[in-house]
């Protein structure tokens, strides 16, 4: 008996990305959480060609509606922008919500459970003051631990990289730091749908105000309003015509989890989700890192950033701080990293980054996102998406199997 | 062997009386409630100890942007690492602390019960 591809099940469903769609993220969108869902959906099932009611199965994320729109079981919504009475559920892993919810929706489909899967994310945080949206993210972490003693999700980072710089003592630390910022505003001021879409200057960006010592204001990412969508289809399901097309397949997955609370972990700054997930994504796909051509990394933080290049396996450890700063991980590098600006400059509407990470990199891979003029042509994509402090996280590799 | 079981309501009693309970694995992982089994390895609990409350300075942060519970505050916040465990506290200082000084844990009378640290000096 023939070994079904890798990344298939031994049903042989291998998982078809067949459309994307995304709103543009940023600090006040326009319409409620709903407007912005609806608009995803709309895109996503234009661009795969596909009748509403062909979907099967809903997967939805989103971390913080009950706060923001007094809104949880969100998941009957979104079966009813399909016009369906479909299976839906919602996702909530944090920050790793939409890599779930695309992780569910894989396994769907290799399971032979359905064959036309949609997968949302939406998060809405504007209606909030700051001072709200700092005490809901801080939900990620341990209440009775950490954050009932003063700490928030920008502080539990800042932990990690004050480990991270004294384990490793990097020289300059704050202009590698800094050099992470500086690449993902320029990655992104060239995405019609990022938050922002301006450059910054490593002075300014080196230079911002404290928001958790020694992260300041441009190691963070910004509070975004967003929503993304994609459908994805097994083998038997794809219509006729889309062998034309250029065909993005999702060829491996790995998920994994960690202590919740940083203080339970044997080492603070090591995202040892992080590295599980990968290894088990490789391990799927028949991949190793050397294969990955351009990758979509969680930086909610600049160090978040440094800590996922290492934990994917790209560099040793204590070897991705000055990655930016070199050049290696810009447009033009080895590893052309974020090249939608990331969670750092595109944004992260919580619920709708995973989703949006697979929607960037599934048009990168494709030749029609707007950055993709400036890389060589890839055939290899990693998306990566964390939970937390890293609690969480979720692992995809994609590639291309043909540019029609 | 009976089953040791500890939960956090004991943790912050026992800070208050100037020590802190941990439970051990039979691998030696030490683990604070309200874990009945190691979170490492998934073995229960064998062992609980009580220790002296004091320890070294992981790591720490002076956070500007807080929370609603720390309002108009800038809170400081350091894991602490005490024997065979961290543990998470309030810095009780304006000044922060260095990476690697000497700290004692206590605990503020609730609820919620909050865990403070200050310099054991």
């Amino acid at each position: 008996m023939q070994e079904p591809p890798h990344g298939d099940s031994a049903s042989g469903a291998g998982v078809h990305i067949l459309g994307v769609g995304s709103t543009a993220f940023g600090p006040q969108a326009v319409g409620s959480f709903r407007s912005l869902l609806a608009e995803a959906v709309e895109t996503a099932l234009t661009d795969a060609g596909i009748q509403a009611a062909a979907v099967d199965e809903v997967h939805h994320a989103n971390f913080t509606g009950a706060l923001t729109d007094a809104q949880n079981h969100q998941a009957p919504l979104v079966a009813d922008l399909v016009g369906g009475d479909v299976p839906a559920i919602r996702h909530e892993n944090a920050c790793a919500s939409g890599g779930f919810a695309m992780w569910s929706a894989v396994r769907a489909i290799r399971s032979g459970a359905a064959e036309i899967v949609l997968v949302t994310g939406v998060e809405h945080l504007s209606p909030l003051s700051t001072g709200e949206v700092t005490t809901a993210l801080a939900m990620a972490a341990d209440e009775l631990y950490e954050v009932r003693n003063g700490l928030t999700f920008p502080g539990a980072y800042a932990l990690m990289a004050r480990s991270y710089i004294s384990a490793f003592d990097p020289p300059e630390p704050r202009k590698a730091l800094s050099s992470i910022a500086v690449k993902n505003h320029a990655h992104a001021s060239v995405n019609p749908l990022a938050h922002f879409q301006s450059t910054v200057d490593l002075q300014t960006a080196m230079e911002a105000p404290m928001v958790a010592d020694p992260l300041n204001l441009y190691d963070s990412c910004p509070i975004s309003d967003g929503a993304a969508a994609v459908v994805l289809a097994a083998t038997s399901a794809l219509p006729a015509g889309a062998a034309e097309a250029a065909d993005v397949r999702i060829r491996g997955v790995g998920a994994a989890s960690d202590h919740l609370a940083l203080q339970t972990r044997s080492c603070i700054h090591a995202t040892v989700a992080t590295a599980r997930a990968a290894g088990r994504a490789f391990t799927d796909a028949a991949l190793t890192p050397e294969d990955v051509d351009i990758a979509e990394v969680h930086d909610c933080f600049t160090i978040a950033e440094v800590l996922a290049l290492e934990a994917l396996g790209f560099y040793e450890p204590g070897g991705a701080l000055g990655a930016a700063d070199r050049g290696e991980t810009a447009a033009g590098g080895r590893l052309p990293t974020n090249l939608s600006g990331g969670l750092k400059a595109k944004g992260h509407p919580v619920g709708a980054t995973g989703v949006s990470q697979i929607a960037e990199l599934t048009k990168l891979l494709r030749g029609d996102h707007p950055a993709a003029a400036d890389i060589e042509t890839p055939a290899v994509g990693v998306a990566h998406n964390a939970g937390g402090t890293v609690a969480t996280a979720v692992v995809h590799l994609l590639e291309v199997a043909d540019h029609g | 062997m009976d089953e040791v079981v500890l939960g956090e309501q004991e943790l912050f009693d026992g800070l208050q009386a100037g020590h802190l309970s941990v439970m051990l694995c039979p691998a030696g992982h030490g683990f604070l409630p309200p874990h009945r089994r190691c979170p490492r390895c998934g073995a229960p609990a064998d062992m609980l100890t009580d220790i002296a409350p004091q320890g070294q300075v992981l790591t720490h942060t002076t956070i500007a942007v807080p929370t609603t519970d720390y309002a108009g505050q800038t809170p400081t916040v350091a894991i602490i690492e005490v024997g065979p465990v961290r543990i998470t506290a309030r810095w009780d200082r304006d000044a922060p602390p260095d990476v690697g000084e000497e700290a004692h844990l206590t605990v503020d009378e609730g609820p919620p019960m909050r865990l403070r640290a200050a310099p054991t000096r």
